[in-house]
């Protein structure tokens, strides 16, 4: 049976935004700041945490991460007292409650007041995750849709102004007729795929065709990445509006919207900074070359709707963009596919036109003066030296570049475990990433070392039941059945939807219930 | 399409099961008029008038009803352009519980084997549209708790409207009884939805509980061709499938004959059965285009092998849009091959009768002769799809085969310059090799593959019975092939020393992906050798001018 956190890798990405348990003795409500809502759970107030109570074990969760917590039990917000005057007053008949001394009925009554107006909020916020009862809002340059946590949905709001802005300032474009772009933005993977109909493998998309329209969706998981695929579709919009009725061809569009795609947006600062390294292609293009593989500019250039233009692509226009000359000759040799009168343009889809890849190449060398051959060897040549010497800086990055080595056939897991140990001590705040190299030691039997990634892990998200699962087939492997079984239970207890490991229970322990 | 395909599993002696099968489908017919009943289920309900009951094909497990509207109603899009929608309402089931059924089969010499069946319904009817593409991107619109009568009902409303050139809407209403929870639900054109909603949620309004009645037979099983076969030798696993595959095959007959919908008729013969709801004349025509496919087949292929060719059922839909009605269900019970053969009236343009010819020849080859069939060069299996599509029947000339235009015109311009590829190169080589060496482009190798093999269909058999002897050498030579350039590298690949250092593990990544590219060459080559010695071993006694008399003649047959 192939390792449960090979497979495991993604499976928060199931996790739904609200989780119902089967109904317990209490029913109280956890709201975390990620958005997501638990009901029908046993909460409890420890030191820097809230407990959930499950029939397999207990959950602590952060108290960094919670946004509020609603007691079905009115005893529960009970405070502590300790003074002899306390004592007095509880003779008296009296309760103590948020600093003040009250007969139990006003307590009571308080409480339940307080329960009802939290549950009545928990209501309207699930309301609020059904695209039927979306958000809507109108900025500057944008109409907005969006069923994002109203605490997050406003960075990403301000950030696509300031994008919009800075892009538009240094292109030279405008909205035609003031027009404002739609941008659909879903609180998930899941409501982005069924609403936004999006495919297994799309991050996001733009509507090129009117009417236009931006989809994407807020991932809870990875922020930077929502960030990264909305500066990515949003400049394929901006790239429209250099000319409504052009198509951008694949390359240069899509590797400059990689480009901007690296970008950051700072919320203080009020700034978008772009030119970034983007480590997720970085990685990807610095895999290519370790494996013996260095793409000619002739072939990527002249190459026609290449998954190679978002990764080798991007390092391309990361190199032109920063080098002093080469940069202005690359935006002037954009902006002549589209208006250069010397440049041949055929029809595109819908009334459109746009040029053909063969003639891209013909206008990427002449407007980079690169009409010999032998100019366009030496800028090849400095373009990989220069890619080959970029170094992965970010934790993110380094997840990025550990994840590919753990899972890119023939897998290094000695390069992912040492990758990993640094994007950790850089910082990494991705639990899939813990969870990742948490697998890797157990394969390598350094179990206590495991235990301890999933421990940290687990402090940056409580709930991702795959780090239970994972621990459950760890401990599996050193003959711990019990411990293993009841993680593997509580893994299924916090999401049983994720049917995936259902039938790895069913093999590791028979328990007759299956994947569901 | 491949110069050299063997898939069935040699030397393996299991071949993988995963069934699906063991649900009652529906199946009575209405009371009254319009009235559709299900006794198995318990419910009954009246769809729209003039809607017609859309039969459930073998295997479906969660579609218990379906009926399609008699009328065509029409979308504009600005962008995309006009397009046509027909609505479907269906019944779909939903039990309430997980089913695990444990099924132990003893085999003499081999063990217990426990096969465990995990029926997972879907979790709700949210669950089900999830799963299911819906034509572009949904939202819940509507969900609201309601009464019909006395019934508890769940009404919901679904909006599709993102990358989509049809926006529509979904009316649903769920009820429940202590087993099952079943979800009528109707799809519209946003466009029309205003007109038809009336008349749809009566439909969806008309769903009634009845008594049930006794439990039927279940639905034929999953195509047995895949399945757990235990057997001594290949032989005997080969008879085990076959004996299989007849008992399903007469389930199966079985069951479609009892599920006939109203209007449908059932015309049985020696090798087929039909069931059509197609005009009279259609089906005829259609009858006796199968019978003309069939008595081909048996003359020229008829001692190919010795499979038993099993009755096909032919299904005569009344226009495509009832064939794609009939095809559509629930993506969990998808059945690549229900055994039958869909067709459907549509205005009698020769792709109707080429598909059914296709259609037939594939389970024929197949069932005669797997190795032939699997074993097939690209070119000959191209070629003779082409030729048996081409096929009418005409009432004064019998069986006729039109000449495919584009071919013709492809193999006479090739031999106007003298280009005309030799047919030695056809067995010989690969599609790959001849468009390299500039022999051909990829779009003339199939004009003149299907071009000779007309020649080769047509010619009489003394001059043609080299390909018989090409064929059966290589099938001969897929029993014994063994050992490959491809294969060798496969092993070393698995005995590489592991890595014990960074360095060592980005040495064997580099090599790694060497490796990957050199197995693809030696591939390659293994195809292109296999070939080679086919054809050596065949042809061993030809010479240079034995070739050249049989290409004379095929430039004789291309020019007349």
């Amino acid at each position: 049976m192939a390792a449960l956190w090979r497979r495991l890798a993604c499976v928060h990405a199931l996790c739904a935004a609200c989780v119902a348990f089967v109904a317990p003795a209490r029913a109280d409500i956890l709201l975390l700041k990620d958005g997501r809502i638990l009901e029908n759970v046993k909460l409890a107030r420890v030191e820097g945490a809230v407990t959930v109570k499950l029939a397999n074990g207990e959950v602590r969760v952060p108290e960094a991460l919670v946004l509020e917590l609603v007691f079905d039990d009115p005893a529960a917000y009970q405070s502590a007292t300790t003074s002899a005057e306390d004592s007095t007053k509880l003779a008296e008949g009296l309760v103590p409650f948020e600093k003040k001394w009250m007969k139990p009925e006003e307590r009571n009554a308080l409480v339940a007041k307080r329960i009802e107006l939290a549950r009545k909020r928990v209501e309207e916020r699930k309301a609020k995750l059904l695209w039927r009862n979306r958000h809507i809002e109108k900025t500057k340059s944008f109409e907005f849709e969006s069923t994002v946590p109203p605490e997050i949905f406003p960075r990403y709001r301000d950030l696509m102004e300031i994008y919009f802005t800075d892009f538009a300032k240094r292109w030279g474009i405008k909205r035609p007729g003031n027009a404002k772009l739609k941008v659909c933005f879903y609180g998930d993977r899941a409501s982005f795929q069924r609403t936004g109909g999006a495919g297994a493998g799309v991050l996001g998309y733009f509507r090129h065709v009117e009417p236009w329209e931006l989809n994407i969706y807020y991932d809870r998981f990875d922020p930077r990445g929502t960030e990264l695929v909305l500066f990515h579709e949003a400049n394929h919009y901006l790239q429209q509006l250099l000319d409504p009725k052009f198509d951008m061809p694949h390359f240069p569009g899509e590797a400059l919207a990689e480009y901007y795609g690296a970008s950051r947006y700072d919320e203080k600062k009020k700034s978008v900074e772009t030119g970034l390294v983007h480590d997720g292609r970085l990685v990807e293009v610095r895999t290519e070359m370790d494996g013996g593989r260095k793409m000619t500019i002739a072939e990527l250039v002249g190459g026609d709707g290449l998954y190679e233009h978002y990764t080798w692509g991007w390092s391309l226009v990361y190199f032109l963009m920063n080098q002093k000359g080469l940069d202005s000759k690359f935006q002037k040799f954009v902006l002549g596919l589209v208006k250069d009168k010397d440049v041949v343009r055929v029809p595109g889809a819908h009334g459109s036109t746009t040029v053909e890849a063969g003639e891209v190449l013909k206008a990427f060398r002449r407007f980079l003066d690169l009409e010999k051959d032998e100019a366009l060897a030496a800028l090849e040549q400095r373009w990989h030296a220069y890619v080959a010497g970029l170094q992965l800086q970010s934790a993110r990055g380094l997840e990025a570049a550990a994840f590919s080595a753990a899972n890119t056939y023939p897998a290094r897991p000695i390069k992912a475990r040492r990758l990993f140990s640094e994007a950790i001590a850089a910082g990494s705040t991705n639990p899939a990433a813990y969870h990742r190299y948490a697998g890797l030691l157990v394969d390598n039997e350094e179990y206590d070392q495991a235990f301890a990634m999933w421990e940290k892990a687990l402090l940056l998200d409580p709930l991702d039941a795959g780090l239970y699962a994972g621990m459950a087939e760890a401990h599996s492997r050193r003959g711990q059945r019990d411990e293993a079984q009841r993680l593997a239970r509580l893994a299924r207890e916090i999401d049983p939807d994720a049917y995936t490991w259902g039938w790895d229970l069913e093999e590791l322990f028979g328990d007759g219930e299956g994947g569901r | 399409m491949n110069d050299m395909s063997c898939n069935w599993a040699r030397g393996s002696a299991r071949i993988a099961l995963s069934s699906i099968a063991l649900v009652v489908l529906a199946e009575d017919l209405c009371a009254q008029r319009g009235r559709f009943e299900s006794r198995t289920h318990g419910f009954a309900i009246e769809a729209p008038a003039g809607w017609s009951e859309i039969p459930i094909k073998p295997g479906e497990e969660w579609i218990l009803a379906k009926f399609l509207s008699d009328k065509v109603y029409v979308h504009n899009d600005k962008v995309s352009g006009t397009h046509e929608h027909r609505p479907m309402l269906e019944v779909i089931g939903f039990p309430k519980q997980v089913k695990r059924v444990e099924e132990t089969k003893e085999e003499t010499g081999e063990g217990k084997t426990v096969l465990i069946t995990i029926k997972n319904p879907y979790k709700s009817y949210e669950d089900y549209l999830d799963r299911h593409h819906q034509g572009g991107g949904w939202f819940l619109s509507a969900d609201e708790s309601k009464k019909v009568g006395a019934l508890d009902v769940r009404w919901r409303e679904v909006k599709i409207e993102k990358l989509t050139n049809l926006p529509r809407r979904i009316l649903s209403y769920e009820y429940a009884d202590a087993e099952m929870r079943y979800v009528v639900q109707v799809d519209v054109l946003e466009s029309k939805h205003a007109a038809l909603q009336k008349r749809l949620r009566d439909a969806l309004e008309s769903f009634v509980f009845i008594p049930k009645g006794p439990p039927r037979e279940a639905a034929p099983a999953a195509p047995p061709s895949v399945g757990w076969i235990v057997g001594k030798d290949e032989a005997e696993m080969r008879e085990k499938l076959a004996a299989r595959r007849r008992a399903w095959r007469e389930r199966a007959l079985r069951h479609v004959k009892e599920t006939l919908p109203e209007g449908w008729q059932q015309i049985e013969d020696e090798h087929f059965v039909f069931l059509s709801h197609a005009s009279p004349k259609f089906t005829k025509a259609m009858q006796n285009h199968a019978k003309g496919v069939r008595k081909w087949l048996d003359e020229e292929f008829g001692d190919l092998g010795n499979g038993e060719v099993l009755p096909s059922v032919i299904r005569l839909c009344a226009s495509p849009d009832e064939a794609n009605a009939y095809a559509s269900g629930s993506g969990e019970s998808y059945v690549w091959d229900s055994g039958e053969v869909v067709c459907a009236q549509g205005d009698w343009i020769l792709s109707e009768f080429a598909s059914i010819s296709w259609a037939l020849t594939n389970q024929y080859l197949a069932e005669k002769s797997p190795a032939f069939y699997q074993a097939m060069p690209g070119w000959l299996s191209s070629g003779i799809h082409s030729y048996i599509g081409s096929m009418l029947v005409s009432k004064t000339k019998g069986l006729v085969f039109v000449p495919n235009v584009s071919s013709l015109i492809t193999v006479r311009q090739l031999q106007k310059e003298k280009r005309l590829p030799q047919v030695s190169d056809f067995f010989a080589n690969t599609r790959e090799q001849m468009v390299e060496r500039g022999v051909v482009d990829e779009t003339q190798y199939w004009d003149v593959s299907r071009y000779l093999v007309r020649y080769l269909l047509e010619a009489p058999e003394d001059k043609v019975k080299f390909l018989e002897v090409y064929l059966r050498q290589v099938m001969e030579d897929l029993e014994t092939y063994e050992g490959t350039e491809a294969a060798k590298l496969s092993e070393q690949l698995v005995q590489q020393k592991k890595p014990m250092t960074e360095e060592e593990e980005d040495a064997f990544f580099r090599d790694q992906r060497k490796r990957g590219q050199d197995w693809a060459k030696a591939f390659e080559a293994d195809r292109r050798r296999f070939l080679e010695n086919a054809f050596e071993k065949a042809f061993a006694d030809w010479t240079a001018k034995d070739w050249e008399k049989v290409q004379k003649d095929f430039e004789r047959f291309v020019a007349k």
